[in-house]
């Protein structure tokens, strides 16, 4: 196959972000790609702009609690499992087979007058018994073992649950207040006095924000944080309030000095630049 | 994602918890079967874990590479479906069809991450409403129903030039549109 020229591999370049190509077309341009700086740059941002594009899927029945438990559960039980040893195979339940081929059968003509066949067969007959409780037993021991595993599990996955909501409040608590954490307050000139704490954690690039007594919102409308340096206004993200309050947090290394934070408010979604008036604002220099 | 890399199987709990509303969101989105959706999911993850040592952050966010681990994922069963004729593209595309029903938040165990997710859903929905029609069309079809290029000319009607034309505005315009978040999660 030619290879394909920075144009043609330019112009496929949103097929490949959405998988769309079979293998061949897709080796074809990636083989260009893999040369190509402008391209390779282009395919990364396409790729996540496509995956912003999942964010729009409405969570169905499907998020119900019982399914996310149980994917959460075969999940973790297979990377234990991955993580062990290959396990030893079982030693399996040999019970004695009772013949069952005419040539594997005494000579049924002499059965009569053999009594020691019928001895055999009666002691044949408890040993059979006894294996089978013994089989019985091991099947209540097997049960048991289960439902402990079971039951451990059950433990392990809300040790999990209460750890996972520990690492997040710790996280949060982190960036509230943290020994390199600043904070400003945010303040109105408004009846109903709004306001909000900015909680800056350098050393993470942490951004939290707490707004209370937000005026409730419009239709269609959500409030927008900005970083203002002296050369942009940064937007930190939008959010909505309920009944008044709000959070936003955001990721971001400001390498300019911050002159103040305000909020805004604006369409939904957000917008490039501030367009509202300010709903509440800090000066920070 | 380091803590996954070093196999802490704590982290990938947490990682599960707090990415698991959009992965299925996007599996229950591209697939009809319940049990379909569980596999992709169980699948992904299992893949960010095997694999967590080939992220890149240089490339891109995690959020980038777990989705599009998800979307591969997803598009392998529903090409497998529809290669077994267990699935039909006229259910998929009906399926695709309803990108403006109403989310429905399910809590994550971090209040805060469900209204950062709330956010981000909130700005790609507003984003793909202001497309119009036919280039929304385009994207979701390609995107949630995995058709080629060339199978969404043929669905549409269009030339196969105005399919690659109307893909790539939508993507610019997206893009632009979301450039505010980025700003906000870099």
């Amino acid at each position: 196959m030619t290879p394909l020229n920075h144009e043609e591999a330019f112009a496929e370049l949103d097929a490949v972000a959405f998988d769309l190509l079979d293998t061949v077309e897709r080796d074809a341009i990636m083989a260009h790609v893999a040369t190509c700086a402008a391209c390779r740059a282009e395919l990364d941002a396409l790729q996540e702009t496509a995956a912003d594009i999942a964010f729009a899927t409405p969570s169905t029945q499907h998020a119900a609690v019982a399914s996310r438990e149980r994917v959460r559960e075969r999940l973790l039980a297979r990377v234990g499992a991955n993580g062990q040893s290959r396990k030893p195979k079982a030693t399996p339940l040999v019970f004695p087979r009772v013949p069952t081929s005419p040539t594997a059968m005494p000579a049924m003509p002499e059965r009569r007058n053999k009594p020691w066949l019928q001895i055999a067969a009666a002691a044949l007959f408890v040993v059979s018994l006894g294996l089978l409780g013994w089989s019985f037993k091991n099947q209540r021991d097997a049960n048991a073992i289960r439902s402990r595993l079971a039951t451990a599990a059950a433990t392990r996955k809300t040790a999990d649950s209460l750890a996972t909501q520990l690492a997040a409040r710790d996280s949060l608590l982190a960036g509230i207040v943290g020994r390199d954490v600043t904070m400003m307050t945010l303040t109105s000139q408004a009846a109903k006095d709004p306001y909000a704490r900015m909680f800056w954690d350098r050393a993470r690039r942490s951004w939290t924000m707490i707004a209370h007594n937000m005026p409730a919102l419009g239709a269609n409308r959500t409030y927008q944080l900005w970083l203002i340096t002296p050369k942009a206004k940064i937007s930190a993200g939008t959010f909505t309030v309920r009944n008044g309050d709000g959070i936003v947090r955001a990721t971001y290394d400001l390498t300019e000095p911050l002159n103040a934070i305000a909020v805004t408010e604006e369409p939904a979604g957000g917008v490039p630049q501030p367009t509202g008036s300010v709903v509440i604002a800090a000066q920070t220099r | 994602m380091i803590r996954m890399q070093g196999g802490d199987e704590t982290a990938l709990a947490q990682f599960y918890d707090r990415w698991y509303p959009v992965v299925c969101g996007l599996a229950a989105r591209m697939l009809k079967s319940a049990d379909a959706v569980e596999d992709v999911v169980e699948e992904t993850f299992w893949q960010a874990w095997r694999q967590a040592n080939r992220y890149a952050p240089e490339r891109g966010s995690v959020q980038t590479w777990l989705l599009t681990i998800a979307r591969t994922r997803a598009l392998d069963r529903l090409r497998a479906a529809r290669r077994l004729r267990e699935d039909s593209i006229d259910d998929t595309v009906g399926a695709a069809g309803d990108a403006a029903a109403p989310p429905v938040v399910v809590s994550a165990s971090d209040p805060s991450l469900d209204v950062e997710h709330a956010e981000r859903r909130r700005l790609v929905v507003a984003a793909l409403g202001e497309l119009p029609h036919e280039q929304r069309e385009a994207l979701e079809l390609g995107y949630f129903g995995g058709l080629s290029q060339s199978e969404i000319a043929e669905r549409t009607g269009q030339p196969l030039g105005t399919i690659k034309t109307r893909m790539r505005l939508a993507l610019l315009k997206l893009r632009d549109r979301l450039s505010v978040l980025k700003e906000g999660s870099r």
